[in-house]
């Protein structure tokens, strides 16, 4: 999604004269325009040669299935006492069911390999409720683009005034 | 509990009211627009320049060796080079110049040096953009915690009312940045007249750091981070040092969002395998806003950093999150996540970073922005943005000079603007203007102007308290911004901004590289993007025929719309061309040609090329059946004409 979007821009950009007309302007759409800035950055640098649109994991995405930097074969556990303790936190309460185990998993991880002390397991497991709501607030409640004709001025009629 | 909102949200607009006061353009202490014409015998100004004498005698030196500026070249070098071009308001127009308005503009260089980085609206942009733009208005907490009520009204969330808050506020503050850029410069006089001081050094400056430091804000996820509210902060930090800019930038909200950070953590799968979950916001920090070159590879060895350390980089940058916008209490927030971060030593380009917390990244942004590589990078990128191709290597080598501690902005400034070179010819109309540029130097060479913005937003009662988003429902302030929208000045300057977008290829505030856009427009140019710019032309002046014709105080254009009117019909459209915008003696209302080389003027017939003579030909055909607005032939028409005679060539695109 965001190669392409990435590749589209440079064209508009590398052809902004052949760019919709300066009457007749597409509507206003923030969303199309969206692109993940690892995608961005490989086809930047004026290169004649086209770089190939390369898939890469979405770490940009925040709706997708985060699985850190070293990828795991099997879901981390959730330790007992990683889960009492997320038990009494207003952050991992505010988030739905699958999210909380996405939030307890990894805050067991990083106690089992000691990442993490155990008197800062309840301070862990708030941070990362904290940075889990972006990818529930994207799933759950996304951004929609408003309806908005500001860019067709042709459409105003001074007359109405 | 919507009281304390909305006077939370007051308070900085009382704050930048009260401030905007004493910021507004006026004359610099030495001299005032009534001395411009003190001249003695030998054509010298009888004021002398004080603040500004470096200025001066920069540009004095340079002539002294036969390659310098006249006056009038003077006067269009600063409008265009340290502004958005010239606009025909007041006495600082091209047929006054002389001596002392030279004088001017090396006093008006020194007192706008002064407050670069103030990020304070004049008088004018204030008034304007508390009834045309309502919703730039307010702090980006606030912003959110309306958009959390909003999404969590039934009514509200049906008309996405949140999405369309969030959309107006990022919109607004784009259509700010053309504002300022436009009417900046202009000041309204006691006798009614505008005086427009032609540079614009602090929106000139603040547009390279804006587009350096690039962030796309119609990623959805700004959601999160206004970038709305990043351009204010970075506003704020353009006079300071380069240290200080890059950690305000680097740190902020919209940054961290739009580069990924806020799902950087350093995780570890083992104790001894650990590292940052996501390396963007390093790797750009690293190759595109410091060192301006990629890590070292097999075939490029001359970079300063490798990918490990790209990779260290990304670990010292978890943490730097923000907070979610239903936040109750700090919404959309920077916010350190202590225990995200890499609690532990990391090595990075040579150097072991103890972990400090917090404060570690502070120690290693500055070490980068004064690594050499950085110095040259970033002051070469100033120099090419202020200097001809064959002088940026001095211009450069001046930044480097002034850059001090941490890159001293002010001072990287004023020496490079005070070398000779900055004054000579080789560096006059040496540049392509980027479609920003030209938008905007199209936009002010046409007659846009604060005092017909004003008028109209007044003749509408347009305020920002209306649209104060505390003080109605979702569904109520959905339904005010449609009114706002249905207002012919809202019309007309989105109208501008949407041909700046048909020049750029999108909205300025939509530029989704993080390199941001090309600052040579030579990566760009075409006869086809020529041909739009010509058409840039013609559209934002019959945007200008939206706003009620009556009420427009562009007397220049007025007051010679029927000596142009003759010419045109008697003497044809190229005639008129040459005659009245290219010719010393003529109105000089287009762009400013070299008078010191300009070659004699040819009576008719002066050919244009015969694409533009296409162009003025249908102007001219069709301006009784204009398709805007078909009982207007008066004026309106004129100035099309004029636009497109004015700034149809490629001369035009100069800067």
């Amino acid at each position: 999604m965001a190669s392409k979007t990435t590749i589209g821009l440079c064209l508009t950009l590398a052809g902004a004269a052949f760019a919709a007309g300066f009457w007749s302007v597409a509507s206003d759409t923030p969303a199309d325009h969206a692109a993940g800035s690892h995608d961005a950055q490989r086809a930047k640098g004026g290169s004649a040669t086209p770089v190939p649109a390369l898939e890469h994991p979405a770490e940009d995405d925040a709706t997708i299935e985060w699985t850190g930097a070293l990828h795991v074969e099997a879901p981390p556990r959730i330790l007992d006492e990683v889960r009492r303790m997320g038990a009494a936190s207003p952050g991992l309460a505010a988030l739905p069911e699958p999210d909380r185990a996405w939030v307890l998993a990894r805050a067991s991880m990083a106690f089992t390999v000691g990442q993490t002390s155990r008197e800062s397991i309840p301070q862990h497991i708030e941070e990362l409720a904290s940075i889990r709501q972006f990818a529930v607030l994207e799933r759950e409640a996304p951004y929609v683009t408003p309806e908005d004709p500001s860019s067709s001025p042709e459409k105003h009629d001074p007359e109405a005034h | 509990m919507f009281a304390n909102n909305a006077l939370r949200l007051r308070l900085p607009m009382i704050a930048v009211a009260a401030l905007s006061v004493a910021m507004s353009p006026t004359p610099p202490t030495t001299i005032t627009y009534d001395q411009l014409s003190s001249l003695d015998a030998a054509k010298k100004c009888t004021i002398r320049p004080v603040a500004g004498k470096l200025y001066y005698d920069a540009i004095v030196a340079q002539r002294a060796q036969g390659t310098g500026l006249v006056d009038v070249e003077v006067m269009s070098h600063v409008a265009t080079r340290l502004g958005f071009g010239l606009s025909p308001f007041g006495t600082l127009i091209p047929i006054r110049a002389n001596d002392c308005t030279t004088v001017f503009f090396a006093e008006e260089l020194a007192r706008q040096l002064a407050i670069v980085g103030t990020n304070v609206d004049s008088a004018l942009v204030s008034s304007i953009r508390s009834g045309l733009l309502p919703n730039s208005m307010y702090t980006r907490a606030a912003l959110n915690k309306e958009m959390t009520r909003f999404r969590n009204d039934p009514a509200a969330l049906a008309v996405s009312a949140h999405s369309v808050l969030w959309f107006k506020a990022r919109q607004e503050v784009e259509l700010l940045m053309n504002l300022r850029n436009i009417t900046g410069s202009q000041v309204l006089r006691s006798n009614g007249t505008i005086e427009d001081h032609q540079m614009n050094l602090e929106e000139r400056i603040d547009e390279i750091w804006i587009n350096h430091f690039n962030v796309d804000g119609s990623k959805a996820e700004q959601y999160h981070g206004g970038s709305d509210n990043m351009i204010e902060a970075l506003r704020g930090q353009t006079g300071g040092t380069f240290y200080s800019l890059l950690a305000t930038v680097i740190k902020h909200p919209a940054m961290l969002v739009y580069l990924d950070n806020q799902a950087n953590a350093y995780v570890c799968t083992s104790a001894s395998a650990c590292a940052a979950s996501n390396q963007n916001l390093a790797r750009e920090l690293m190759e595109l806003h410091t060192f301006g070159v990629g890590p070292q590879t097999a075939t490029f060895t001359a970079s300063p950093y490798t990918q490990a350390d790209v990779e260290a980089m990304a670990s010292i940058l978890a943490g730097y999150n923000v907070k979610p916008f239903t936040d109750p209490t700090s919404p959309g927030q920077f916010v350190y996540n202590a225990t995200l971060a890499a609690n532990v030593s990391i090595t990075m380009m040579g150097t072991t970073y103890t972990a400090t917390g917090a404060p570690r990244l502070d120690t290693v942004l500055r070490m980068l922005a004064n690594h050499p590589q950085t110095k040259a990078n970033i002051c070469t990128k100033l120099a090419r943005n202020l200097f001809a191709a064959s002088l940026v290597s001095a211009g450069t080598t001046a930044c480097q000079g002034a850059w001090g501690a941490d890159g001293n902005l002010d001072a990287i400034y004023a020496a490079m603007l005070g070398l000779p070179s900055f004054w000579s010819k080789a560096n006059y109309m040496a540049l392509y203007r980027t479609p920003i540029d030209q938008a905007m130097a199209v936009a002010r060479a046409i007659g846009v102007n604060a005092v017909d913005l004003k008028r109209e937003v007044q003749r509408w009662a347009m305020t920002h308290a209306a649209f104060e988003p505390t003080s109605s429902s979702g569904v109520q302030w959905v339904d005010r911004n449609t009114t706002l929208k249905s207002r012919s000045v809202w019309w007309t300057f989105q109208g501008i901004h949407n041909e700046l977008k048909s020049l750029l290829g999108v909205y300025r505030g939509e530029i989704a590289l993080p390199i941001g856009y090309s600052d040579l427009a030579t990566d760009i140019m075409s006869s086809a993007y020529v041909d739009a710019a010509s058409r840039t032309a013609f559209g934002i002046a019959a945007l200008l025929d939206g706003m009620d014709a009556d009420l427009r105080v562009d007397r220049v254009n007025r007051a010679t719309k029927d000596v142009l009117n003759a010419s045109l019909t008697t003497n044809g459209a190229a005639h008129t061309k040459q005659l009245y915008f290219e010719r010393p003696a003529g109105l000089a209302l287009g762009r400013v040609v070299s008078f010191f080389t300009f070659s004699p003027v040819t009576d008719p017939p002066y050919m244009l090329s015969p694409s533009k003579q296409a162009i003025v030909s249908a102007i001219l055909a069709s301006k009784t059946t204009w398709p805007y607005f078909p009982a207007h032939t008066g004026s309106e028409s004129i100035a099309k004409a004029m636009a497109i005679l004015a700034l149809g060539n490629a001369h035009q695109m100069r800067k």
